[in-house]
């Protein structure tokens, strides 16, 4: 449904999981040491929209843990000719494997880190919000649209 | 810094290594990116938790600029606040990119040649309608990395 006062498209939470299902990379805003934090990561997304990332003892990233935290991916649609963003607004939290119910199903997904080396961090974003907005071409076109991951 | 990018490493290939380098972006450097990038998220905190905004922007001198209307939330809650504004450019196949992060205090233009001149900038926001208010994101930190991949030929060995 297009929002008329601004013209941009509210996407119903099925395409937003929809285009969740396919994102590796996007990235995460959350607060640390007073500070606010919004780097790219690298993810897996479960059906149920739960944001997995992982990360090692170095990054601030792991101070997400048991925080509210948002994640954005978007893109380009090359089909429908849209720019489109998907948020997922929820708690982060660590996924530890002895007392997680859902840590062997999260722990199993295929989060390829952006950078080599050890990532045994596991952290989930769980979904407490799911939305997405979709920019039309010509719009998007007239606007210099970009999506923010090139591909 | 430290970062989900911060990190170095390797891996191979045959008998050719890919080692991975990430460099910090100068701060003119991140500003020339910014401006190059037409879109980035503006992340705010409301109600104690951050939120996050897909924008456009323009790069005027050393300061970002975001024009929009009276009534989005954009505007109704952000301007006052302190924001983290980042653009980025990734390639996920080839893990190589790129990512600026603009941390500052984000402000609505008042100042009548300051609206003049911020309408010199070409900057057309997303949403339609009347946009008749500029913010500038007034910064007092400026980040960025870049992440290359090289092939190197001194055989397979690890360090990551």
């Amino acid at each position: 449904m297009a929002e008329e006062r601004t013209g941009l498209v509210v996407l119903e939470i099925d395409e937003c999981r929809r285009l969740l299902a396919d994102a590796v990379i996007g990235r995460v805003a959350f607060q640390a040491y007073g500070s606010l934090e919004l780097l790219p990561v690298n993810v897996a997304v479960d059906p149920d929209g739960t944001v997995v990332f992982r990360t090692d003892e170095s990054s601030v990233l792991t101070q997400a843990g048991g925080q509210a935290a948002v994640f954005e991916t978007d893109g380009f649609d090359r089909v429908t000719q849209t720019g489109w963003s998907v948020c997922v607004r929820g708690a982060t939290r660590e996924i530890t494997a002895g007392d997680d119910p859902a840590a062997g199903r999260l722990l199993d997904m295929s989060v390829i880190p952006w950078a080599p080396g050890q990532r045994d961090r596991w952290f989930a974003i769980a979904p407490d919000q799911i939305t997405g907005r979709r920019i039309p071409v010509v719009r998007g076109a007239e606007m210099g649209w970009i999506p923010g991951v090139v591909s | 810094m430290e970062n989900s990018l911060a990190d170095t490493g390797s891996d191979t290939i045959e008998q050719q290594r890919m080692v991975m380098t990430i460099a910090e972006l100068p701060v003119d450097e991140c500003w020339r990116r910014l401006a190059q990038a037409p879109a980035g998220r503006l992340c705010f905190v409301e109600a104690g938790e951050p939120m996050v905004l897909p924008v456009n922007h323009a790069v005027d001198g050393h300061r970002l600029v975001i024009r929009t209307a009276r009534e989005t939330t954009l505007h109704r809650i952000a301007v006052g606040r302190s924001v983290a504004y980042e653009a980025d450019a990734l390639t996920p196949v080839t893990r190589e990119g790129w990512s600026v992060v603009v941390r500052g205090l984000i402000e609505e233009l008042t100042d009548d040649d300051e609206l003049a001149r911020a309408r010199q900038l070409g900057l057309h926001p997303w949403a339609s309608g009347l946009r008749d208010h500029f913010l500038v994101v007034q910064p007092w930190a400026v980040t960025g990395r870049q992440i290359e991949m090289r092939l190197v030929d001194d055989g397979g060995e690890r360090d990551g």
